[in-house]
């Protein structure tokens, strides 16, 4: 899997390819307008992550260009600008999703993961881990076969947790892409560890091992060989 | 009351007043000016008559109407004028007449004159000119109503079309006015004014906006990067412990401050009115969406949540807005309520209001509630302190009333449409 990152900040960027390297996605880096557009014609891409404020130029821009030329690439806007015409822009103009600074590396990760899978038609949208099976088209969770289930959120945990796979998750990040959009208004770690605790609960009802880890209760872990 | 009317009535007002003294006085002054030629006419008969008295004798005096009367003897006053009003029998009706009597000496004997004269032709000529003056003056009032109308139809629309355009100018969605030159100078000027200063404030205005997110940009992206690195952090390993809760305080108070930035550049786009897509909002359809993120919190806390929907209330506001004010009540609850406490959602045509048990059911100070920072003893630590004053300003922008009460245990917010 091959992605772009279109960012002027360097150690952003350097920070978020050595994330996405571990888990073995091809990073290639453009600091700057001119050269995410050479980039963009010379390779294809399975997915775009682009900052939109660059400086020689609007990152839209490109966006715009890629429709134009009906290339397929999967783009997730950054911006700092937490302006909701920004994003509304971006995704009418065609980005596949909107994250805003500051984001957590795991999030951005599911994020990635997301779009690929939803630009994939040739049946790849199951992930398999051992006993487990999730249909992302369904949302249909099945543990040795067997329909899990599970509530909205849980789902969504597990599906992070499967994304981020042998990752320290800390208890901010959880919560952050637990409540999307409105990361400031749910900051109740309690409720955290009770959708985890559940979760583990009826993966464990279900006869599944028990992969989510506790990192002395500051992060969690989904461990797998 | 339009401006052109309110010149006009006053216009009007002060010419009737005019009218109505000018005339009369008109009249009293005509009056007197021919009651003195009238006694100037006397006078000077007086003075022949004295003279023709020493030549005749006089009997000799012939006087059709009996206007001249000479006696032998004397007035009691030597002289007096009188206007009086004596019965015609010829005309058989009553007429006016100018009076002079006189006492006069004529080679040694006394006579005693009396000439009169008919004031009948002078009051009709009066009579004339008054009507003449009162219909020249009504004809003249008839063409100022008429020159105000006109003015008002057509001096004054441009007037008018600036006014209108001033109306409807705001300053997030219009670059600026463009009004065109028109003929009149004053409204001119006010044109060519106006077009100036929108064009001014446009240009503070989208300053202002981006100051509002250069600043945003400038310090979301090196909390992006503290993020990132901490993130990377977070992998290393072997991860002690003692790491592990190091990194998870810096990655919370990195989070915060990217919260608290949020909210103040939120708090700044609320004051500098950006919000400004007003459509009509449904309270309850609203509350239902925000409660479906966050119903399975409040499972998971064991909070009883009980709603009540009497009526919906529409409101016309900006929706991102309201789904702030909303959520920022709701997800209050959800931080300050205890274990099995409640929380209560009513929702009537005109209000919505939200109650909490409380946790030490003691009421907050309702005075320092809605102001930034002034954090409260229910406070967790990962409150900011901006969410009751971010409410509050949307509030103020739509002209809701939100307030604080506290009883049976329960702090109680209710915001009025």
């Amino acid at each position: 899997m091959k992605i772009l990152i279109v960012e002027d900040e360097e150690e952003l960027s350097k920070n978020i390819a050595t994330y996405l390297k571990q888990e073995n996605y091809i990073c290639d880096l453009a600091y700057d307008y001119k050269s995410a557009l050479n980039k963009i014609y010379e390779f294809d891409y399975d997915c775009i992550l682009l900052d939109i404020t660059l400086p020689d130029g609007n990152g839209l821009n490109i966006l715009k260009d890629l429709k134009n030329n009906e290339k397929a690439d999967g783009v997730i806007i950054i911006s700092a600008k937490d302006a909701l015409d920004d994003k509304l822009e971006g995704l009418k103009v065609g980005a596949d999703d909107y994250i805003s600074k500051p984001f957590h590396l795991s999030e951005l990760s599911a994020r990635i993961s997301a779009v690929i899978r939803r630009r994939q038609f040739n049946g790849k949208n199951v992930i398999v881990i051992n006993e487990i099976t999730i249909n992302t088209d369904s949302r249909i969770v099945s543990i040795n076969g067997k329909k899990l289930d599970i509530t909205k959120m849980q789902y969504d945990l597990l599906l992070y947790f499967i994304v981020n796979k042998n990752r320290v998750l800390s208890k901010t990040a959880i919560i952050e892409h637990l409540s999307g959009d409105h990361a400031e208004y749910l900051d109740n770690y309690d409720v955290v560890y009770a959708h985890i605790k559940n979760l583990k609960k009826k993966i464990a009802e279900a006869g599944g091992n028990d992969y989510i880890k506790s990192i002395y209760g500051m992060g969690y872990k989904f461990e797998i060989e | 009351m339009k401006l052109t009317k309110h010149i006009a009535l006053r216009y009007i007002g002060m010419t009737s007043i005019v009218l109505i003294i000018s005339v009369p006085v008109f009249y009293f002054i005509l009056q007197r000016i021919m009651w003195n030629n009238i006694d100037e006419d006397l006078q000077s008969q007086r003075h022949w008559i004295e003279n023709q008295l020493q030549k005749t004798s006089p009997e000799n005096f012939v006087s059709f109407n009996n206007n001249i009367l000479i006696r032998r003897g004397q007035f009691s006053k030597n002289e007096r004028l009188s206007t009086e009003k004596l019965y015609v029998s010829y005309d058989n009706e009553i007429v006016p007449y100018r009076i002079i009597e006189f006492n006069t000496t004529a080679n040694g004997e006394k006579y005693a004159v009396r000439i009169q004269k008919s004031l009948i032709e002078s009051e009709d000529i009066l009579r004339a000119i008054v009507t003449m003056q009162l219909s020249v003056l009504l004809i003249l009032l008839a063409v100022l109503v008429l020159i105000n109308r006109n003015l008002n139809h057509n001096v004054w629309k441009p007037f008018y079309k600036t006014l209108d355009a001033l109306k409807k100018y705001r300053i997030d969605r219009d670059e600026f006015i463009n009004l065109p030159n028109v003929p009149i100078n004053e409204l001119n000027d006010l044109n060519q004014s106006l077009n100036e200063l929108t064009k001014h404030n446009r240009e503070i205005f989208t300053a202002q906006k981006e100051f509002t997110e250069n600043a945003s940009h400038e310090l979301q992206t090196p909390l992006a990067i503290i993020q990132s690195n901490l993130d990377l952090l977070w992998q290393t390993s072997p991860l002690s412990k003692e790491q592990a809760n190091l990194i998870q305080n810096l990655t919370e108070n990195n989070i915060r401050i990217s919260n608290l930035n949020k909210s103040l550049l939120l708090l700044a786009k609320i004051d500098n009115k950006q919000f400004t897509d007003v459509k009509p909002v449904d309270i309850a359809l609203l509350t239902e969406k925000i409660m479906s993120r966050f119903c399975e919190s409040f499972v998971q806390s064991n909070i009883t949540l009980s709603q009540q929907t009497s009526l919906s209330a529409t409101v016309f506001a900006d929706e991102t807005l309201m789904e702030i004010l909303i959520s920022n009540l709701i997800s209050n609850t959800l931080r300050y309520t205890p274990t099995n406490g409640t929380v209560d959602i009513n929702i009537t045509h005109d209000s919505f209001k939200i109650g909490n048990t409380a946790i030490n059911s003691k009421p907050l100070d309702s005075r320092k509630l809605f102001r930034r920072f002034q954090k409260q003893g229910e406070s967790t630590k990962n409150s900011i302190g901006v969410g009751l004053e971010i409410c509050r300003r949307i509030c103020i922008q739509y002209g809701f009333d939100i307030q604080y009460k506290f009883s049976e245990g329960k702090h109680w917010f209710e915001v009025k449409f």
